[in-house]
């Protein structure tokens, strides 16, 4: 079965690189430019996905917000987050029960094909 | 009359009496024998029958009543009889004797009597008896020789001459009081006054010369009786003390009573308890007739009188304007420290985020290539995909570049170190160059442009700056109301050129079109946007530079227009 990753990347170039690189590896990707697009996807779009790729400094809904909004969804709704980002880890307020995944930009693409595979296959 | 060879017959030799001659109480005239009294016993136990005035019973009538008045009297007198002075005196005047000449002196010449004073009162004597001449003299300072020393004593006494029936001088009536003791007693009141006089000038000295300042306050209308020079040059830049003394407070400085200073008074005085302020506002009235805010430290004592009743204030005041002051600039510091800091913080979470992001698309993109090779081998490239790769990694590069640059101005700028290349520069061509880069953007978001740029604007222009400030307001229009058209204009006015880009997105509120101009700021969060914040800050510094200024106007929902001046060239006016 093919496995779905959803990236959520405001920069166009990563974005389309991610995607590609996803494919590449054997993945189904769908991207989204915010946190907004990513919460439409989750609600409507089909097939869920396995894992999020989520980039948090984003236009219009950034990606603290899109995790506090994963955080009222039901258990069984909830994806994992893999996090992507350009600040250290110890600057990030993501709070005790919104402890994810980290990567720091810019990306080891080994780590980050370690850490979606390892994610797809819990 | 020579008294002073009769002042050398004695006779009394040893201090005892030869009591044979002596008349029995009897034998004296009866108003002799009925004195009482110590000297009265003494004069009847002398034997006057050795004397020159021979024995009593013989004595005139006027001896006899004038010795008898003097026995009887109660007042000090003393008699110098006949022309051998022979002494009498009373019971009152014993005290003045001291100790050694009583009982010796009773019937003893003058001369012989009071060797020591003879100089003094001999020539009074002599003016009474051979003149009939009366004196009077007041705490008359007469040293006398008893209690075993000549002793300092002051009298108040007169001479006056007793008459016999004839008319003749025939004694000296001494009438005395000893004022010793009140001379004494004035001379030390009047000690005790000067130096209370001196301790009160010394301590006025040192209150007016005081380094604090003091002023002295009197009754419930705190009516000045003293303000030291502290005081005055502190609290109203050295008006005169002269204004202030016997003014109330409420006369000489009314500017206190709406500061709330006129209420302490009047509670210290009334409840007599003392009051400190600290750094205290006041604002008072100068010598110059300014107003001059200070902050003071001060102290109200009431002052009390003996039974404990106030009846003034004390009041002590020291300035302490430069350490309020100090304090306020300290936190100002701390405070333009912080928001620096806060700022600095925010900057470097953007900048990293900014500079990472194009880092993470090259790094990715390599990985990525590097991957495929591994795999594939180079049949893995087409020339498309090889000419993405370039393009990609170009865009990536610029935008590192731009970053950098960006980064560096704004340190140019805190520097104080953003230098202007300033030349004749021909601004509607830049425009029009400018306004061509764009194009691709304008096409990718669907904006159209319209232009209205009059050719040949010649300013005086640092070009690679100018074209800076350009691109900065055109990329800002397209990057917040991309879709929208966007009119740029460029119109000279006497000795200026003006620019203005228009566009049609949502505009800006009025509370953040000035702070859109700061640092690492923009109208729209942090996190709707990239970019550092910084290239409106940057353009304004530029424009500035150029003697210009850079504005925005906007209606919210009907778009933004940004407008920049420059000086025109000499030859384009």
């Amino acid at each position: 079965m093919t496995r779905t990753v959803l990236i959520v990347e405001d920069d166009e170039y990563i974005r389309t690189d991610l995607g590609e690189l996803m494919e590449l590896e054997g993945y189904r990707a769908a991207t989204c430019c915010n946190g907004l697009e990513a919460v439409r996807y989750l609600s409507e779009a089909a097939p869920r996905p396995d894992v999020i790729l989520l980039d948090l400094m984003m236009p219009v809904m950034d990606g603290y917000a899109f995790l506090q909004w994963m955080d009222t969804q039901p258990l069984d709704a909830r994806v994992p987050v893999l996090v992507m980002s350009a600040t250290g880890q110890a600057d990030l307020h993501l709070g005790e029960r919104q402890r994810r995944d980290f990567l720091r930009k810019p990306i080891d693409l080994d780590v980050l094909l370690s850490a979606v595979a390892k994610r797809v296959a819990a | 009359m020579d008294t002073s060879q009769n002042a050398q017959v004695s006779f009394f030799q040893t201090g005892e009496f030869v009591t044979a001659a002596v008349l029995s109480p009897a034998e004296f005239p009866p108003s002799l024998a009925r004195a009482t009294g110590v000297a009265a016993d003494t004069m009847r136990a002398v034997d006057w029958s050795r004397s020159v005035i021979g024995q009593p019973d013989q004595w005139p009538p006027t001896l006899v009543s004038t010795l008898a008045m003097i026995l009887h009297s109660r007042h000090p007198m003393f008699l110098f009889w006949g022309p051998h002075l022979i002494s009498f005196y009373n019971d009152a005047y014993l005290p003045s004797f001291g100790v050694g000449k009583h009982p010796g002196a009773m019937g003893q010449p003058g001369a012989e009597l009071w060797p020591e004073i003879w100089p003094i009162i001999g020539p009074q004597i002599d003016d009474v008896m051979l003149g009939a001449k009366a004196s009077w003299n007041v705490d008359q300072l007469v040293p006398i020789f008893r209690n075993g020393s000549i002793e300092e004593v002051y009298w108040t006494y007169g001479y006056s001459p007793v008459f016999d029936p004839g008319g003749e001088v025939v004694a000296t009536l001494v009438v005395c009081t000893e004022t010793t003791a009140r001379v004494f007693a004035e001379r030390s009141l009047v000690e005790a006054h000067r130096q209370a006089e001196q301790a009160r000038r010394e301590l006025h000295d040192f209150l007016m010369q005081a380094p604090i300042g003091i002023c002295m306050l009197e009754g419930p209308q705190h009516r000045f009786t003293l303000a030291n020079q502290t005081y005055l040059s502190l609290l109203f830049g050295g008006r005169q003390e002269s204004e202030f003394l016997g003014k109330s407070v409420r006369e000489i400085v009314p500017e206190v009573e709406s500061q709330g200073f006129m209420q302490l008074l009047d509670r210290v005085y009334q409840v007599g308890e003392p009051f400190d302020g600290a750094k205290m506002p006041i604002f008072l009235t100068q010598s110059d007739g300014s107003l001059k805010e200070l902050f003071i430290n001060f102290t109200y004592r009431p002052k009390r009188d003996a039974e404990g009743n106030t009846t003034g204030i004390l009041a002590i005041v020291y300035e302490v304007t430069d350490q309020v002051n100090e304090n306020k600039e300290i936190a100002l510091l701390a405070q333009n420290l912080q928001k620096a800091i806060t700022a600095r913080d925010t900057f470097l979470g953007i900048a990293s985020h900014e500079l990472k992001t194009p880092l993470t698309s090259l790094k990715l993109h390599m990985q990525m290539s590097q991957r495929l090779l591994d795999a594939k081998g180079p049949q893995a490239f087409s020339g498309e995909k090889i000419g993405r790769l370039i393009s990609n990694t170009k865009t990536q590069a610029d935008r590192l570049s731009r970053l950098v640059d960006d980064m560096l101005d704004i340190s140019r700028i805190s520097s104080g170190k953003l230098a202007m290349d300033i030349a004749p520069t021909d601004v509607s061509q830049l425009l029009g160059e400018t306004l061509e880069r764009f194009e691709p953007q304008l096409a990718a978001v669907h904006s159209v442009l319209t232009t209205d740029i009059p050719a040949g604007l010649v300013a005086a222009a640092d070009a690679y700056r100018i074209e800076q400030v350009m691109t900065n307001l055109l990329g800002n229009a397209l990057k917040y109301a991309p879709g929208a058209p966007v009119h740029v204009r460029a119109v000279a006015k006497t000795d200026r050129v003006l620019f203005t880009v228009r566009d049609e997105g949502a505009g800006i509120a009025a509370e953040d079109q000035k702070r859109i101009f700061e640092r690492f700021e923009r109208a729209v969060p942090s996190s709707h946007t990239s970019g550092l914040g910084l290239g409106l800050h940057i353009s304004r510094q530029i424009v500035e530079a150029h003697h210009g200024q850079l504005r925005v106007t906007s209606v919210p929902g009907e778009g933004a227009t940004f407008s920049f001046d420059l000086p025109l060239a000499e030859a384009s006016r």
